[in-house]
C-alpha cells in the first residue's frame, strides 16, 4: 500500500508538471472574447468512455465560458447509439474518431490510409449523411499493445516485432477484447502482419480488465488504447509499431449540417481546439479522471484555463 | 360387509397422570390425565373445543411428547420406547385424513406393512383384504389416486391404512368430521360393525356427543385441561350425569335418547302376540316408542311377546333404576 | 371433494405415455416447432446476406459452434453447481432446527442477485484468474436464489397433515423427508430449476468479458461494430438456446412430476 501511494503521488507530480509545461507553451487566448458565443444553445453528447467524456466536457466548459448555453448529455452507451442520437437530433454534437466512422458507419474496410488522407475521405463520405466534421486532433487514439515496463527491460522489447521474436512463448499470452478480436483489421490482421504463431494463447477479456490483468501478469501482452491514462499509471509501456498496421483514430468534433449552419460562430470558435490536444495531453487528462479520480468537468475547465483558452 | 379373518385383538391401555405443558403458557394443556381403557373397547373422549382431548390422544402415540406421566399398552411401559417403532403398531386416523397424494390408494394402504418389511405378496393380499373390508372394490380402487376419490371414500382408505399392519390399538381423531352428515352416519355405522368383528382397542376423539353415544363402549367426558368429568357407559352418562358440566354437555332430552341405547331383548314382555306391528328383538326401545307415538296400541316383539304403551313405560323405569 | 369416476378409469392417470403428456399440455408440442422455425428463419437470413470482412470473422460455423459449445458449458456447469448447493440447502433450511435461519439465508441470496454482474465478474477474474472456472462460479452465485427459494417454498407448501400422517404411521423424520416431502415438492423445485437454467443461459453471455467464451462473443462485437447480422445471430441463438433449455426442462417436469398431484 505504501508503495502504491508513492506511485500515485509520483504520477500526480508528473502530470502536474506536464500540465504546467503544456499550458506554458500554448499560444495565449485564441481571440475569443467572453461573450462571443452568446445566443448559442446546444446539446453536447459523448460516448461512454473517459476520453470521449473529457473531450466533450472541454467543449462544454469552453462554450459556457464564452456565454453560451449547454445541455449536458454526455456518457451515452455505444458509438453507434451516440451517432444515432446526433443524426436524430437528441444531441447536437460529439467527438468522433476517423477510424470508427470509416469502418463502422461508412462500412469501409481499407485500413492502409494515413491519418490525414483518412480524415479527408471520412469527411467526404459523411456529406451524404449531412454530418459536418471540424478539424481533427493530432493525437491518435489507436489500438496498441502494452507490456509491463519490467518485461520490456527484461526481454529488450522496443517494437511490436520484438514481441514475437524476443518474448518466450510461455510469456506470450495475448489478451484482447471481443470486438478487437473479431475484426479482420483488428487482431486477425495483426497476427498475419506480424507472424504471431498460431500456438500462442489468446484470452478474451473486457477492455477495462485487460489493463489490470496485464499489470498483474495474467496477460503477457494486453490490447489497449494508445491514449489511455492507465498505461502510464500501471507501469505499462507500448512498443513502437514498426510495421504500420493499425488505422488512424484521430478525434474530431462532429455535428449536423443544420447546426453548423445555425451557429457558424460556434464552428469558428471550436475549430482551433483539437490541434491543442496531443497524445501526451490526452493521456494526462485521461489519467486524472481514471487514476486520480478527478471529476471530468473540473479537469476540462482547469486544462482550458491552463492552456489560456478561456 | 366383512368376512371372518384373524385380527390382533385389542390390548388394554393405561394412562397414568399424563401431563402436557407448553413452554410459554401458564396453564397445562393437559393436567395429570389418568384413565384405564379396557382391551377391545371403543373409548370416546368427548368434550368442548380446547379441552385438550386431541392433545391427550396424541400423547398416546407420542406425536405430542408428554411432559410427564406414563403410557402402558398391554401392561408394557411405552413412554420411552423409540417413537417411530411405537407408532408402527398403533393405527392413526386424523380428521384431515392426510392420504399421500402422490401415491396410489394401494400404496397408501401398504405404507406401514412396507415400513415393517413385510414381503410383497403378503402386502398385496393384505391391501386387497382391507379395501374390501372398508367397502371399496380393490380392482377398481387400488390403482387410483386420492384426488380421484370423494371425501367419504378417502376416509375409508384412511381407516384401511390405519388397520393395514393389524395393530392392537387404533387412535382416531374426529375421523368422520370431514364428510357430509349422511355419509358420516353411514361411516359410523359401518365402523361400529367393523369393530364388533375386529375388537381393537380404539381411542376415539370427537366433540359430537351423538357420535360418542353411537360408537362408544365407554365415554370420557372431558373439560378444561382434559379433566375427566365422568367416565362410564353411554347409558350411565345419560341416566346419571355426574356433574353440571356433563349435564350441560349431554344437553336436552337425555331420557328420550336413552331409548335408543336399550334393545327390546333386554326388557320384560307381555307373553303372547296380538294384532299389531312386529319389531325384532334387536330393535331399540326408541323404535317401539315411535310406533306408539304413531298411534299403535300394541307392538309385538319377535314371536314370543308384545308391548303396550304402559308396559313400555314400566320397562323404561325399570331399566333406569338398574343403571342408577 | 373430487368426484369419483364410476367405472373405467381410463384417461387421467394411466402411465404417462408421451402422447398423453403432449395431449395434456399442447404447448409442449408447439414450442419445439417454434424453435425450429425461428432457427430456420435465422439461417435463411444469414444465407441471403453477403458477409463483409468484419462479419465473416464471427459468422462462420467454426466460430459459432465454438461459441454455442462454450455457452452450453457455462450454462450447464453453473446450473449444476447451483442445483448441487441450493437443493440440499433448501431442504436443510426447512428442517425444524434450521427454520430460524431461513429468512436470513433467503435475504443473502436475494442480495446476491442485486450485485452488478459484470463488476463482480471482472474483480473475481482479476483476483482468481480469468477463464471458464471463475465465470462458472460467479454465474452460479447469481443463480442460487430461484432454486433455493423454490425448494424452501415447495417444502413449506406441503399439507402439514400429510406429514403428520406419515410421522403418525411410524416413519422416521428422514423417511418422511425422502418418501413424502421431497416427492411432493418436486414440481415446485423443478420449476425453480427451469428458471435457473434460463437465467444462466442469459448470464453466460457475460463470459466474453472474462475469457469464458459463449454467445457474447457475437453479441458484443455486433453491438460495438454496428453489424446487425452479427448482433442478431448472437442474440437469436441465445434466445434459441434458452427456449430449448426451457422446453427440455418442462419435459423433465412432466415426466418427473409424481402422478396423482
Amino acid at each position: 500500500m505504501q508503495a502504491k501511494r508513492i506511485k500515485v503521488a509520483a504520477v500526480a507530480a508528473a502530470l502536474g508538471l506536464a500540465l504546467v509545461t503544456t499550458g506554458a507553451m500554448a499560444p495565449v487566448a485564441n481571440a475569443a472574447s467572453k461573450t462571443s458565443l452568446k445566443g448559442v444553445s446546444v446539446i453536447v453528447g459523448s460516448k461512454d468512455f473517459t476520453e470521449s467524456i473529457v473531450l466533450s466536457k472541454i467543449v462544454k466548459q469552453f462554450i459556457l465560458a464564452n456565454g453560451g448555453k449547454v445541455t449536458d448529455k454526455t456518457n451515452i452507451k455505444g458509438s453507434a447509439t451516440t451517432r444515432e442520437a446526433m443524426v436524430k437530433g437528441s444531441i447536437n454534437l460529439y467527438w468522433e474518431y476517423t477510424g470508427t466512422a470509416w469502418l463502422v458507419y461508412q462500412k469501409q474496410t481499407d485500413v492502409s490510409l494515413a491519418p490525414t488522407a483518412l480524415y479527408t475521405k471520412v469527411v467526404a463520405g459523411d456529406k451524404a449523411a449531412k454530418v459536418t466534421w471540424l478539424p481533427m486532433t493530432s493525437f491518435n487514439d489507436t489500438y496498441a499493445f502494452a507490456i509491463t515496463k519490467a518485461n520490456a527491460a527484461k526481454y529488450g522489447i522496443k517494437t511490436y516485432s520484438d514481441l514475437v521474436t524476443k518474448m518466450p512463448a510461455d510469456a506470450r499470452t495475448w489478451c484482447v477484447e471481443s470486438e478487437f478480436a473479431s475484426r479482420p483489421d483488428g487482431f486477425v490482421g495483426f497476427k498475419a502482419k506480424y507472424n504471431v504463431p498460431a500456438s500462442d494463447v489468446i484470452k478474451t477479456l473486457d477492455t477495462g480488465a485487460i489493463y489490470a490483468a496485464t499489470q498483474n501478469g495474467q496477460c503477457g501482452i494486453g490490447e489497449v488504447f494508445a491514449t489511455d491514462g492507465r498505461i502510464g499509471a500501471l507501469g505499462l509501456t507500448v512498443p513502437a509499431e514498426d510495421i504500420s498496421y493499425f488505422p488512424a483514430y484521430n478525434a474530431a468534433i462532429t455535428t449536423t449540417d443544420a447546426i453548423a449552419k445555425k451557429y457558424p460562430q460556434l464552428i469558428k470558435a471550436l475549430s482551433p481546439l483539437s490541434s491543442k490536444i496531443s497524445n501526451a495531453v490526452m493521456q494526462n487528462l485521461n489519467a486524472r479522471v481514471d487514476v486520480l479520480g478527478e471529476d471530468a468537468d473540473s479537469v476540462a475547465k482547469s486544462w482550458l484555463a491552463g492552456a489560456g483558452l478561456i | 360387509m366383512a368376512n371372518t379373518h384373524s385380527s390382533t385383538p385389542g390390548q388394554e391401555i393405561r394412562l397414568e397422570k399424563l401431563t402436557k405443558r407448553y413452554p410459554n403458557q401458564k396453564k397445562d394443556a393437559v393436567k395429570e390425565f389418568s384413565l384405564e381403557i379396557p382391551a377391545g373397547e371403543i373409548v370416546v373422549f368427548v368434550g368442548p373445543s380446547g379441552c385438550g382431548k386431541t392433545t391427550t390422544m396424541k400423547m398416546i402415540n407420542r406425536i405430542i411428547e408428554p411432559t410427564s406421566g406414563a403410557i402402558l399398552i398391554g401392561g408394557k411401559d411405552v413412554t420411552h420406547t423409540p417413537a417411530h417403532e411405537l407408532r408402527r403398531n398403533i393405527g392413526y386416523v386424523i380428521q384431515q385424513i392426510g392420504l399421500f397424494p402422490h401415491l396410489t390408494i394401494g400404496s397408501n394402504v401398504a405404507t406401514v406393512p412396507q415400513l415393517l418389511g413385510w414381503d410383497k405378496g403378503h402386502i398385496r393380499e393384505r391391501v386387497d383384504e382391507l379395501l374390501t373390508l372398508v367397502g371399496l372394490d380393490p380392482e377398481e380402487y387400488r390403482g387410483r389416486y386420492p384426488k380421484q376419490l370423494s371425501g367419504g371414500q378417502q376416509q375409508r382408505v384412511g381407516v384401511a391404512r390405519a388397520l393395514a399392519a393389524d395393530p392392537a390399538v387404533l387412535l382416531m381423531d374426529e375421523p368422520f368430521g370431514a364428510t357430509d352428515p349422511i355419509t358420516r352416519v353411514r361411516l359410523q355405522k359401518e365402523f361400529r360393525a367393523l369393530q364388533r368383528e375386529l375388537k381393537k382397542t380404539v381411542v376415539f376423539v370427537t366433540h359430537d356427543f351423538e357420535e360418542a353415544l353411537l360408537l362408544g363402549d365407554r365415554i370420557a367426558v372431558l373439560s378444561d385441561q382434559s379433566h375427566v368429568e365422568q367416565y362410564g357407559t353411554p347409558l350411565e352418562i345419560l341416566s346419571n350425569p355426574a356433574t353440571d358440566k356433563v349435564k350441560s354437555f349431554v344437553g336436552e332430552a337425555a331420557s328420550v335418547r336413552m331409548l335408543a341405547l336399550v334393545s327390546l331383548s333386554a326388557i320384560e314382555l307381555i307373553p303372547g302376540t296380538k294384532d299389531g306391528p312386529t319389531l325384532s328383538e334387536d330393535a331399540t326401545l326408541r323404535e317401539a316408542m315411535e310406533k306408539f307415538i304413531g298411534g299403535e296400541k300394541v307392538v309385538n316383539v319377535g314371536t314370543k311377546g308384545h308391548l303396550t304403551f304402559e308396559s313400555l313405560q314400566e320397562a323404561i323405569t325399570h331399566a333406569r333404576s338398574k343403571v342408577a | 371433494m373430487a368426484t369419483v369416476n364410476k367405472g373405467a378409469t381410463k384417461g387421467s392417470l394411466l402411465s404417462p405415455s408421451a402422447r398423453l403428456i403432449f395431449r395434456r399440455n399442447r404447448s409442449l408440442l408447439v414450442q419445439p416447432v417454434l424453435i425450429v422455425i425461428v432457427l430456420g428463419l435465422l439461417l435463411t437470413y444469414i444465407g441471403n446476406h453477403k458477409l463483409d470482412k468484419i462479419e465473416a470473422v464471427t459468422i462462420n460455423w467454426p466460430f459459432i459452434s465454438q461459441a454455442i459449445k462454450d455457452h452450453l458449458i457455462l450454462s450447464f456447469a453453473s446450473a449444476a453447481i447451483i442445483i448441487a448447493i441450493a437443493i440440499p440447502a433448501g431442504i436443510l433450511l426447512t428442517r425444524p432446527k434450521a427454520k430460524k435461519f431461513t429468512p436470513l439465508v433467503l435475504l443473502l441470496a436475494n442480495v446476491g442477485q442485486a450485485f452488478p454482474a459484470i463488476g463482480i465478474l471482472i474483480i473475481s477474474g482479476i483476483l482468481f484468474g480469468f477463464g471458464k472456472p471463475i465465470a462458472i462460479f460467479t454465474f452460479a452465485a447469481f443463480g442460487i436464489l430461484p432454486i433455493l427459494r423454490n425448494t424452501v417454498v415447495g417444502l413449506q407448501e406441503i399439507d402439514p397433515f400429510v406429514i403428520e400422517s406419515a410421522i403418525g404411521m411410524g416413519m422416521t423424520p428422514r423417511q418422511a423427508l425422502w418418501k413424502i416431502e421431497i416427492p411432493l415438492a418436486v414440481p415446485v423445485i423443478l420449476a425453480g430449476v427451469r428458471t435457473t437454467l434460463i437465467l444462466t443461459v442469459g448470464v453466460a453471455t457475460f463470459g466474453v468479458f472474462v475469457n469464458g467464451g459463449g454467445l457474447g462473443m457475437l453479441i458484443i462485437p455486433g453491438l460495438k461494430l454496428n453489424r446487425q447480422i452479427v448482433l442478431l445471430t448472437g442474440g437469436m441463438l441465445t434466445v434459441i438456446v434458452a427456449f430449448t433449455m426451457d422446453w427440455l426442462a418442462r419435459l423433465a417436469e412432466e415426466f418427473l412430476r409424481p402422478r396423482g398431484i
